[in-house]
């Protein structure tokens, strides 16, 4: 590279922006008009085995880098293990940091895999690696975890869209996350706790006038179906479907209860997990909640005693939510980082990045709770058992969900492409 | 070009060559026709045309008035008259900004100078290659078009966290004017399209890594340091070590001439005015003469190219900036003929787009019968459905309700200091609406706005927001207020006024229906207007 | 006056340490470590020797205090242990040892006057009270609603403060067991996000006992926390805000310490994104510190020799942070140590003042 350029913003060193069926011109062969291109349509063959419309996935995103060592993997009183104690869980022999007592009673209902071995110690890069599941680069970009479910399983009969992301910051419609897919598989987010803009009918069309005017809609919808082509229209149809399916889950949007935000508590996390567990009881696939700031290079350890007791409350809040409702049978719950954090502690009291040996805890529908496996040396600084690498997690969680994911493909235009890196494969001590 | 009437007549009735050649239109025709041996599709009718070659010149549906009147009118020359006309129109050049900002800046923002530069280019015709010379090596001297420099200027603005992308820029010069994305092609030649080499890329590099915004302006302005030696590059594949100075692929390097030091200064840099120098050597002004010229085959093609889509929908090479030997046009001796047309012709883009509306191919229906149901888009065996844009949503649904007479006239200023979200009071400015229908349905900045795509958001806004749903009340003049003093024939004057035709029979019983028997007539009428703006046919352009 | 410094000696053990402290004769340099001990140094000798160390403890041996008048050292892990020693034994033993003293991190420990009690503060959100002879807890003061920092006894007359993570600083009623009087230090609190950012770094008492300075940052953001290092001043009498000053920009950060010198002026250190360190010297009547180093790697305590001449600066190696395993030439993970940084006043032969 010449000294005089910086290096191409365009040209990612595992990921160029366009594939080669798109570069070679989707054109020439014939392609339908419409939602994101044929990319996504799945083969026949394994489609039947997907038919299990009522799996879905909460995805809980730690972004910044949650410490091993100060949560599900602590060296107490070693030579790194700062300040924490650790504390024995409902499994015995297994202990967790001090700053995670809630979720050491359900420990048993819970998988952890402390034996995550990585390979992107930068966030820019290693976040939408890791969200991709750090597939082989075949001159695509791979959608993240959330839009290949919403493009494997679809969406549920709620109507509403598959994949929903709830975090602070901006809400609105995400179309980055879909990769190859098609802006369709993209996410849509939920910003603040708020719904998106316009979702309240104005107080000067009643329901009974909104209804009017729809059927009117719809009756000049089908008139200039009779004599036209399907995609446009159908796109068209799609997103004044979803519009309604979200006005009619408003109440998803209202302040929640006092038991609730008590239960889960008051924080942006509690809060956006309660969202998170409303959009899985109505019926969205896939919700990915995002917690950010947990990027602790500096004072790492005061931040982890005010950050932890929050996630714990959080997360343990969804996971017994989620299984009184009898939910957890069905719905897949995931939470992790792109990475964890130095055994070394710097100058500024904090720990760096961590690739090289973390942890990733799930549990719900079709895997093995109570399986903690995954084991870190004395000092936490080497994975002493199998390592597993992000790619073996997606097979893990596809299997979980009734996807084969050695044999499951996207055909993008006309390219196949495996749906997790075919270097890996499902970490069979996770699944039940 | 003139017909010759008694020739045309003669070669009617045998098979003397034409004396004259034959118009573009005719010749477009020719090429689309032979080239499927499959049934094409009947002709548009007349309000599906007046519909379309509306909005895709003027960037509106007609008025209600507008609609009648050619509607009513019978004479067989009346779609050339209606071309002719609204390519005249006041119009038009609103329309061809608006269509150009989109394709050129896609979404990154606004700037009064760059939107000077388009209005005043598309109010006097400006040639295509000279709107191009004005892009690639602005002329701060002409208070008009100095503007144009906002097309390297905004794309070498930092954005988040990133350096300045003298790499997108080259990029984008080489997808708007030449119809080729190299962005795969900096660190080595493109892994797939073996057109597309490492040195074309840095080529375009080399006429652009010296540049840099002025400082010392209140427009857009562009800054050259002095350019000395070559550039030099390295493949990530290939060893060695490669040098090019500026050059456009396929054509002629531009020396770069040595200076003795401290003379590389036409004019020296000023420090108490912080005007930067202006060296004697400036790769833009070798790429303003290269770039857009006749012996350019990759300009005039990329120029035919769009002007097709701008009309078709699709461009002949689809992908538009991707041309290459795998991605070849669809029907390739139209768009040579075309190119080479366009540039015989000075690059009069009104000129092109005046001969493509009178091609059957444009004025061809997209109406579906079974004979073109498995037509193919590239085939323009039918005519092909096509979006409309943030602008032309907003103008069509101000003038369908009739809101557009309702504001105050104004100059088509962009860029007001207005902030006006929705939640505040709706003060009918121009400038306020637009910023509300770009929120609803452009998308991010640097997304091409090429492929239909809707969104939950604009949905919304046409269900629920506030701007639009204030213009269905009756106000003095407007649609609601015509249909609330009418007793009958709802139908009809709904149409008219929002889908530019006549209603069908069951189209008329249902909304007459509807709206006579309703207990509440006032509220019925603003139901029916809204379900027509939210309609499908509404919103697409076919 | 025309002050400057410079550094002599910086003795460092195998293990990250915190707040090292002078003995009375000035002969012994001890500091609680990162793993469950305290190091002493030996300054006698050349290269200040390590002595044995002082176990008995688990991870985090941060709260550390000398007995004013004896040589006798308490300390408190970061998994609730109090102990107290006598420090120039060889091998000491303890004269007591606590276990669940706290209920986990024992922040901070403070002598009272005459050093017969002393007091703790932790994590727990509890100061507690107890006596220096047998270890015994006398009281427990529930008040603070946050991991209490710091604990700190007004030098005259001996009333209690502790500060916590919110930036709140309660002066307490030891008879009622309840707050007395309050000083606002929320000026270094904020809460970004799901963090607790902030709060009370260090807190002196001015020689006469008429105003407390807190030290700590104007917290910009949380996660790698960045802001303006500060000082606050209050007067005692009347528990009003009377000083604001900046000690730097958003890389200092932290306000990590802040002690008097005996000539009368503040010291005060700082540690920012790693590897940011300052070490000022500053009248407060002068805007302009009276002597500064800015180049040092990050400063979190300070302590002054008995001869109120030497300072003793913990501070943190150059290069401490890095993504990614960093391993030495044999593959070993290599971990950070703290350099003790020794500084004597630097005066020209010719300017010594006459003895």
């Amino acid at each position: 590279m010449s000294s005089h350029q910086a290096p191409n913003p365009l040209c990612k060193p595992v990921e160029h922006t366009l594939s080669r069926r798109h570069l070679l011109g989707a054109g020439a062969a014939a392609s339908a008009i419409g939602l994101g291109g044929l990319g996504g349509l799945v083969q026949p063959l394994v489609a039947e085995q997907m038919q299990q419309k009522e799996k879905q996935v909460l995805f809980i995103w730690i972004d910044g880098g949650m410490s091993q060592l100060e949560s599900w993997d602590p060296k107490p009183n070693t030579h790194f293990g700062g300040p924490f104690r650790s504390i024995a869980t409902s499994i015995p022999g297994v202990h967790i940091s001090e700053l995670m007592p809630k979720t050491s009673r359900i420990m048993h209902k819970l998988a952890l895999d402390r034996g995550v071995c990585t390979f992107d110690n930068s966030h820019s890069a290693g976040v939408p690696r890791i969200n991709r599941g750090d597939p082989k680069d075949r001159g695509v970009i791979y959608p993240y975890f959330g839009s290949a479910v919403a493009n494997l399983m679809g969406p549920s009969d709620s109507g509403l869209p598959p994949y929903v992301w709830v975090k602070p910051g901006s809400g609105g419609f995400k179309y980055q996350d879909a990769g190859f897919l098609g802006p369709k598989y993209g996410a849509l987010a939920i910003g603040e706790g708020e719904p998106p803009p316009n979702i309240l009918l104005p107080e000067s069309v009643d329901t009974q006038q909104n209804d009017d005017r729809n059927s009117l809609r719809k009756f000049a919808n089908q008139q200039y179906s009779k004599t036209r082509p399907a995609t446009f229209s159908e796109a068209q149809n799609f997103v004044f479907d979803t519009a309604h399916a979200l006005m009619k889950r408003r109440s998803l949007f209202n302040e929640p209860a006092p038991k609730d935000i008590a239960r889960y508590g008051d924080t942006p996390l509690g809060r956006d997990m309660l969202i998170g567990r409303k959009m899985l009881e109505a019926g969205v696939r896939f919700v990915k909640v995002n917690s950010y700031g947990w990027d602790t290079h500096g004072d790492n350890f005061n931040a982890h005693a005010s950050l932890m007791p929050r996630f714990d409350q959080a997360f343990t809040a969804v996971v017994e939510d989620l299984d009184e409702r009898g939910m957890l049978e069905h719905v897949l719950v995931i939470a992790m980082s792109e990475f964890g954090r130095t055994p070394r502690i710097n100058g500024h009291i904090g720990r760096d990045h961590w690739p090289e040996a973390w942890s990733i805890a799930m549990t719900g529908t079709g895997i093995k709770q109570g399986a903690i496996i995954g084991e870190t040396n004395t000092e936490g600084t080497w994975v002493t058992s199998e390592a597993h690498d992000i790619g073996h997690f997606f097979h893990t969680w596809f299997n979980a969900l009734g996807i084969d994911s050695e044999h499951t493909e996207y055909i993008n235009e006309g390219q196949p492409l495996p749906i997790a890196n075919d270097d890996c494969s499902p970490i069979q001590e996770l699944l039940a | 070009m003139k017909i010759y009437p008694l020739l045309a007549v003669l070669c009617c009735f045998c098979s003397i060559q034409p004396l004259v050649a034959q118009q573009l239109h005719e010749l477009i025709d020719q090429h689309i026709e032979q080239a499927s041996p499959e049934p094409f599709a009947a002709e548009s009718t007349d309000s599906e045309f007046l519909r379309r070659i509306y909005l895709d010149l003027i960037g509106q549906i007609p008025n209600t008035s507008e609609t009648l009147e050619f509607l009513s009118d019978t004479a067989t020359d009346r779609r050339s008259r209606l071309i002719d006309k609204l390519l005249e129109d006041s119009r038009y050049s609103r329309r061809m900004s608006e269509f150009f900002n989109v394709m050129l800046m896609e979404r990154r923002g606004i700037d009064p100078d760059w939107q000077l530069f388009l209005t005043s280019s598309f109010n006097k015709n400006m040639a295509w290659d000279k709107m191009v010379q004005h892009m690639v090596s602005p002329d701060t001297s002409n208070e008009t078009t100095r503007g144009s420099a906002y097309f390297l200027t905004k794309r070498l603005e930092k954005y988040g966290q990133n350096p300045t992308d003298f790499p997108g820029l080259a990029r984008d010069i080489g997808r708007m004017f030449l119809g080729m994305d190299l962005a795969c092609a900096q660190c080595h030649d493109h892994l797939f399209i073996d057109d597309y080499k490492q040195a074309d890329f840095q080529g375009l590099f080399a006429f652009i890594n010296n540049s840099f915004i002025r400082s010392d302006t209140d427009y857009p302005a562009i800054g050259m340091k002095p350019v000395k030696v070559r550039l030099e590059f390295n493949s990530v594949f290939e060893e060695g070590n490669f040098s090019t100075g500026p050059k456009l692929p396929g054509l002629s390097e531009i020396p770069i001439p040595e200076f003795i030091g401290g003379e590389e200064f036409a004019v020296e840099p000023n420090k108490e005015t912080k005007a930067p120098g202006i060296p004697k050597f400036n790769p833009l002004d070798f790429l303003a003469k290269q770039l857009p010229t006749a012996t350019n085959e990759s300009f005039n093609l990329n120029a035919a190219n769009r002007i097709w889509y701008l009309m078709m929908g699709r461009g002949i090479v689809h992908p538009m900036d991707l041309h290459h030997s795998d991605n070849p046009p669809s029907h390739p001796q139209l768009l040579s003929l075309m190119g080479q047309q366009l540039a015989d012709n000075n690059y009069d883009i009104k000129w092109c787009i005046r001969q493509i509306a009178l091609s059957r191919t444009y004025q061809r229906t997209g109406t579906i019968t079974p004979s073109v149901a498995n037509a193919k888009r590239h085939e323009y065996r039918v005519f092909s459905e096509k979006p409309l844009s943030a602008e032309q949503l907003m103008w069509s649904m101000l003038t369908a309700t009739g809101q557009l007479n309702l504001i105050p006239p104004q100059t088509t200023t962009v860029g007001s200091d207005s902030t006006e979200t929705q939640q505040e009071q709706l003060g009918e400015s121009i400038d306020g609406i637009r910023t509300d229908f770009l929120d609803a349905y452009a998308n991010p900045p640097r997304e091409p706005e090429t492929e239909f795509a809707p969104s939950v958001r604009g949905a919304l806004f046409v269900l629920n927001g506030p701007r639009v749903l204030s213009w269905l009340p009756a106000k003095p003049g407007n649609l609601a207020d015509l249909l609330n003093k009418q007793d009958r024939e709802y139908a009809d004057t709904l149409y008219l006024a929002i889908l530019s035709r006549k209603p069908t029979l069951e189209e008329t019983n249902y909304f007459n229906q509807y709206i006579g028997s309703h207990s509440d007539k006032t509220k019925a009428i603003e139901q029916a207007i809204w379900a027509l703006l939210a309609s499908n046919e509404f919103a697409i352009n076919h | 006056m025309d002050i400057k410094y410079k550094p002599i000696a910086a003795p460092v053990a195998d293990r990250q340490l915190f707040n090292a402290r002078f003995s009375h004769d000035g002969n012994m340099l001890l500091a609680g470590s990162y793993q469950g001990d305290i190091r002493r140094f030996d300054l006698t000798t050349e290269e200040n020797k390590e002595l044995a160390v002082i176990t008995g403890h688990n991870a985090w041996v941060q709260a550390l205090a000398l007995h004013p008048t004896e040589n006798l050292i308490l300390s408190g892990d970061s998994w609730g242990t109090l102990q107290l020693h006598d420090f120039t034994q060889e091998t000491p033993t303890p004269i007591w040892a606590i276990e669940d003293a706290h209920d986990g991190w024992i922040r901070s420990v403070a002598f009272s006057k005459t050093g017969d009690c002393f007091a703790t503060a932790g994590l727990d959100q509890t100061v507690r009270i107890f006596q220096t002879k047998n270890g015994k807890q006398k009281h427990e003061l529930s008040g603070h609603d946050a991991d209490v920092y710091h604990v700190l006894f007004h030098p005259e007359s001996d009333e209690l403060l502790s500060a916590d993570a919110l930036g709140r600083i309660i002066q307490w009623n030891l008879k009622e067991k309840a707050p007395a009087r309050e000083f606002d230090a929320s000026e270094t609190f904020l809460a970004h996000r799901l963090q607790d950012v902030g709060g009370v770094q260090c807190m002196t008492f001015s020689p006469d006992g008429q105003s407390l300075y807190v030290g700590g940052t104007r917290p910009k953001n949380g996660a790698t926390v960045q802001g303006v290092p500060i000082i606050l001043g209050f007067s005692w009498d009347t528990a009003e805000r009377t000083l604001l000053r900046e000690l730097g920009s958003t890389a200092d950060c932290y306000c990590e310490d802040l002690k008097f010198h005996p000539d009368g002026f503040l010291i005060a250190v700082s540690s920012g994104t790693p590897g940011t360190g300052k070490l000022q010297f500053i009248d407060l009547e002068q805007e302009e510190p009276l002597w500064m180093v800015s180049n040092l790697s990050n400063c979190h305590a300070i302590d002054v020799h008995p001869d109120g001449k030497t300072i003793a600066i913990t501070t943190t190696v150059r290069g401490s942070n890095g993504n990614g395993r960093k391993v030495d030439a044999d593959g070993n993970y290599i971990g950070n140590t703290s350099p003790i940084q020794l500084l004597s006043p630097d005066i020209p032969e010719s300017d010594s003042p006459a003895s």
